[in-house]
């Protein structure tokens, strides 16, 4: 066989394969669109995410995929299994190439040799990028026990995962509440607690381990929220109670027996009681910031009593103004009252332009993650209107973040499984409506329907934070620096 | 005749080594099978590339996941039996072989020494087969290096152990100290390069893991797979033979010295100590036999088949005082409608830890104590128990059936996939993978099917918050929330026996007309007959329920008995321990 001969082979067998892989023009329309998953039809993407592969849930053994915009050329993708699956830089090529315009989608399936087409559906490539970075803890969604917890960074420009922290470096404790401040990786801390407990900050690239715990304290503090300073975090200093239902609609039950406010001062390593209740009358949790770090945001119920109904604890949406030069607090001022309405609101979290703070609603209590009901809501903080976002769904919505911009909205929804949270992303446009949320693309698109644990506390950072098992290890080992009480 | 002689030799030996073989493998299949019943319901292996990977994040995965893998082969008890036995002929070939490279001839006495101690090791039916895995690799590879040491090749030594460390974690300090040893008897200058090459290398190599490379505490990076717990907690004995395994370069060579050597030189003297230390180890098997345990674990292996009526044969014709067996017959007595009937057939302690037990979430009991709620329908809590122990011990074949079974029952169809996946993943439970699947979105199919159907009927109509540190508690709300539940019914009257509540016993009897029991089970029956002989109270109304005219007789032949006899308490037993041991009468005074 000369080399002319294998020329000719060659593109027969290229010929061959394309007449397998691509539709021809005898093709039957399904008029329909196809089933995908994730779902990603209709969405608005960042400018900068990663291919949004999916699986497509439909009949056939080929499956041809075209993504087409007004620029640049098309992006095409055979599959035999349905699993599709983006080359990283013709992705990006295509999504730079059409920023603020659509990208459309024209799937084909093969089926006993005939070839099918589905109704075409589009996506809006954003002209506003998502911050580069995503933090969340993955862990069981489990009960009481925990092995394995880690504080995983996702790059979403690509489909890179890295450990932050991992509890099997210390000593299998329990890692939780990792905070930013305002997506900005120079102020970070999370917690440890057990034997190596304590509050771990990031302070120039070094870890160091404080235990904010003083005896004036009667728990311990959790659920911080940064200051915009980043001279203060304020927290909530809370006792639970875990209960564990009998009936298949619910599973688990977490109920405030008391909470209250504490601020920490980093530069004055002070602890303080936020006095917004000196009577002891409620119970105070969930700390925000206002963008401006004039404002300090909390949720608010009647302190219960023994013999309590827990589907009677109501929080409502409280605020206090903040003087940071002098620390000193205002009054309080209720902006929300749910408990009128039998429901009750946490996790509030403020845009960055102040104008707007999206918390979670649900029937009762301040762990909404275990409430298949609990939804988010949005209040608009110049007139106080409250309106439900367009991205609920049946399932749980809790724990939501913003991106620095303001243009993406992160949130935790079990909708996938009812089980695991999973973050979902939703673009705010600058009226404030809000897009179809997708959920955060992967690799593997079947990756969710195996997936176990659950994505804990999504927040967005710009720019990258990790530590090394010897950087963990040798904080853990350190003596922690014990803060001082505050006398008011 | 010296042919002869050396052919009579090889015989002997390879005699030798049959018998040892035959020995392990005959121990192991009908002696002490139950081990690998007990091994492979605690791990589940799985035949995918992200269980692999998932192994592959820190030093000694690899060699944790071939143990798991020999685990799950477990399944087929013969084959346990045919493996493990084959590892303990492997251990000891290669240490003969290694002895024969270092001192020109074997030292089959050291070399056997060491497999049987490890044959013994593994008697005990926690010690897992990765420690004897990760013995014989670090004898296969010391092996290998010893040869390769005298070829041009004896810096591959030095370059692979990271990956060496990487893949076997603790036990390759176990290599490290046997060829330091090696070394440090050999002769040569170059001896010592080379030994202070491999610690450099070594060290350098964990502390770039240590500070770099992997999120695991420093004790575990030196010694994992390694755990006591994994040992069976047999810390001591492990220690030993891992010192002998590093001291063999030594001993070997002590082998080739005089007056060791003299013993070599007489074949008969070569082949008596190995002989002596296998009949030491049958010796050693007889007594290490684990009765208990062997019992134990084929009533819940019966349990686990859903032999109910064989267990409660077995437990009748062997009885035991072990409260976990008494549990799962207990259990097998509710689900056969005989709870109250034959209770105290069975031993029982009063505080009721035979019929539920209480919340731990540690160790063997959260992994079975799910199955009592699992029997009275609360669902929901035996999921809990299952994840929890999912949570804290991993993946076990019975733990993802239960929760498989409970995510079908509540209609978590898309959870229950993802576990179904999972089983589907391992060796021998596709099958009943399968049939799960066959199950998922389809409610019809869930209610018809024999035992979820069943379960998902009794599931808890009303809510309320779970007592797990006070089981018996959730009776009394199943029972608000459906009076029928015949296995609520069946453990409240058990318990009200267990607590020798007679007037509570009577006075719950309209449950079961309610229930529509045909006739009063026999405990309660001894009990309401007793009741009503002495006049103890008033007796509710019933429709068609009463004691029995046969029961009356009974205790009042019982109480003559006791009355005759009522001078010594002792002697009452003793007299009514033939006839009325297995009564609730016999519990009720002498319990």
């Amino acid at each position: 066989m000369n080399l002319n001969h294998l020329q000719y082979l060659l593109i027969l067998i290229l010929l061959v394969y394309s007449c397998k892989t691509k539709p021809d023009a005898n093709l039957q329309d399904y008029k329909r669109l196809p089933e995908l998953q994730p779902d990603y039809a209709d969405i608005s993407l960042p400018l900068n995410i990663a291919p949004m592969n999916f699986f497509i849930v439909e009949k056939g053994n080929q499956f041809y995929i075209e993504v087409v915009g007004k620029k640049g050329t098309p992006v095409n993708v055979t599959s035999n299994d349905g699993v599709i699956r983006f080359p990283l830089k013709k992705w990006k090529k295509l999504l730079i190439q059409n920023k603020n315009d659509t990208l459309t989608y024209t799937i084909y399936s093969k089926e006993e040799g005939k070839w099918f087409r589905f109704s075409k559906f589009t996506q809006f490539v954003s002209p506003d990028s998502i911050d580069a970075f995503l933090y969340y803890r993955l862990l069981y969604p489990g009960y009481e026990s925990w092995t394995e917890i880690s504080i995983v960074q996702r790059h979403l420009e690509s489909f890179k995962e890295r450990t932050v922290v991992e509890n099997n470096v210390l000593e299998q404790n329990c890692v939780n509440c990792h905070s930013f401040n305002a997506q900005n990786n120079t102020d970070f801390l999370f917690h440890v607690r057990g034997s190596l407990g304590g509050t771990y900050f990031q302070k120039n690239g070094k870890l160091e381990k404080v235990n904010l715990k003083t005896d004036e304290m009667e728990n311990g503090a959790v659920y911080p929220r940064w200051h915009p300073s980043g001279r203060y975090v304020a927290f909530s200093s809370n006792k639970v109670v875990q209960q564990f239902h009998a009936s298949a609609l619910k599973k688990i039950e977490v109920s405030d027996l008391n909470s209250s406010l504490v601020l920490y001062d980093r530069e004055k390593n002070e602890i303080m009681d936020i006095p917004v209740d000196l009577k002891h009358l409620y119970m105070d949790t969930y700390p925000e910031w206002s963008p401006d770090g004039r404002m300090l945001y909390f949720c608010r119920a009647r302190q219960i009593e023994e013999g309590y109904d827990y589907r009677a604890i109501h929080y409502d949406l409280c605020r206090i103004s903040f003087d940071s030069v002098n620390r000193a607090f205002g009054k309080v001022d209720t902006v929300f009252e749910a408990s009128l309405q039998n429901k009750s609101v946490s996790f509030p979290r403020i845009a960055p332009d102040g104008k707007t703070l999206v918390f979670t609603m649900h029937d009762y209590g301040c762990f909404p993650i275990w409430h298949k009901e609990a939804d988010l809501y949005a209040i608009n903080l110049s007139d106080l209107t409250v309106k439900a976002i367009p991205v609920n769904s049946e399932f749980t919505e809790s724990y939501h973040s913003w991106s620095s911009s303001g243009r993406w909205l992160l949130f935790s929804s079990k909708r996938g499984d009812g089980l695991s949270a999973r973050p979902y992303m939703a673009y705010v446009a600058r009226n404030g409506e809000m897009g179809k949320p997708f959920v955060l693309p992967q690799k593997d698109p079947l990756f969710y329907s195996r997936f176990i644990k659950t994505f804990n506390i999504p927040e967005f950072a710009t720019a990258a934070v990790s530590f090394t098992p010897g950087q963990l290890k040798n904080a853990a080992k350190s003596k922690p620096v014990q803060v001082n009480w505050a006398q008011q | 005749m010296q042919n002869t002689n050396n052919k009579m030799k090889k015989l002997s030996i390879g005699l030798l080594y049959l018998l040892f073989f035959l020995i392990s493998f005959i121990y192991f299949s009908w002696i002490a099978n139950y081990i690998f019943f007990y091994q492979e319901k605690s791990s589940l292996f799985l035949v995918s590339f992200a269980y692999l990977g998932e192994h592959l994040k820190q030093p000694g995965g690899f060699l944790d996941y071939l143990g798991k893998l020999f685990i799950a082969l477990y399944y087929i008890e013969n084959l346990g039996a045919f493996l493990l036995a084959f590892i303990m002929l492997l251990i000891v070939r290669i240490s003969v072989l290694a002895g024969r490279t270092i001192a020109g001839s074997s030292s089959l006495f050291v070399s056997f020494l060491l497999g049987a101690g490890f044959v013994f090791l593994h008697t005990h039916y926690q010690f897992l087969p990765v420690n004897s895995l990760g013995i014989l690799l670090q004898l296969g590879i010391f092996y290998a290096a010893i040869r390769l040491y005298k070829s041009k090749w004896k810096w591959l030594n030095v370059v692979f152990f990271p990956l060496w460390y990487f893949l076997t974690g603790g036990f390759a300090w176990l290599f490290l100290l046997m060829y330091a040893f090696y070394l440090i008897s050999s002769k040569g200058k170059e001896r010592w390069i080379h030994l202070g090459s491999i610690f450099f290398w070594a060290s350098f190599a964990f502390y770039i893991s240590n500070e770099y490379l992997f999120y695991a505490t420093t004790k575990s990076l030196m010694q994992f797979p390694y755990s006591s717990f994994n040992t069976g907690m047999q810390t001591w004995e492990f220690f030993l033979l891992s010192a002998l395994v590093v001291l063999l370069p030594l001993l070997y060579k002590m082998n080739g010295i005089y007056p060791f050597n003299r013993m070599n030189e007489i074949p008969i003297l070569k082949q008596i100590p190995p002989l002596v230390v296998v009949l030491v180890l049958v010796v050693a098997l007889v007594f290490r036999h684990d009765k208990k345990n062997s019992h134990y674990f084929y009533t819940e292996k019966l349990f686990y088949e859903e032999k109910y009526d064989e267990l409660i044969a077995f437990n009748s014709t062997a009885p035991s005082t072990n409260k976990l067996t008494l549990f799962h017959n207990n259990i097998a007595l509710a689900k056969t409608g005989q709870l109250t009937g034959r209770l105290f057939d069975f031993p029982q302690s009063p505080d009721g830890s035979t019929l539920f037990l209480k919340w731990e979430n540690i160790g063997e009991v959260l992994r079975r104590g799910g199955q009592f709620y699992y029997s009275l329908g609360m669902v929901n809590e035996a999921n809990r128990w299952a994840y929890e122990y999912m949570v804290m011990r991993g993946y076990t074949p019975e733990g993802l059936k239960m929760l498989i079974k409970t995510e079908l029952i509540n209609g978590n169809y898309k959870v229950a996939e993802k576990y179904i996946h999972i089983l589907e993943q391992s060796f021998f439970y596709r099958k009943e993978a399968n049939a799960f699947r066959l199950l998922l979105y389809n409610d019809v199919a869930v209610d018809a099917h024999p035992e979820l159907g069943l379960a998902k009927q009794y599931r808890p109509i009303n809510d309320f918050f779970v007592l797990s540190d006070e089981p018996a508690a959730n009776i009394d709300y199943i029972l608000a929330s459906d009076s029928t539940n015949v296995f609520a019914i069946e453990y409240k009257f058990a318990l009200l026996l267990l607590n020798k509540d007679i007037e509570g016993v009577v006075k719950n009897l309209p449950l079961l007309e309610k229930a529509e029991y045909a006739r009063l089970p026999k405990h309660i029956d001894e009990a309401v007959s007793g009741y009503k002989m002495l006049r103890m109270g008033d007796f509710p109304d019933l429709e068609y329920l009463d004691s029995s005219k046969e029961t009356e007789h009974r205790f009042n032949q019982y109480y003559q008995v006791f009355q005759q006899n009522n001078s010594s308490r002792l002697q009452a037993q003793r007299a009514l321990h033939q006839n009325f041991a297995d009564t609730f009468w016999y519990y009720l005074f002498f319990n």
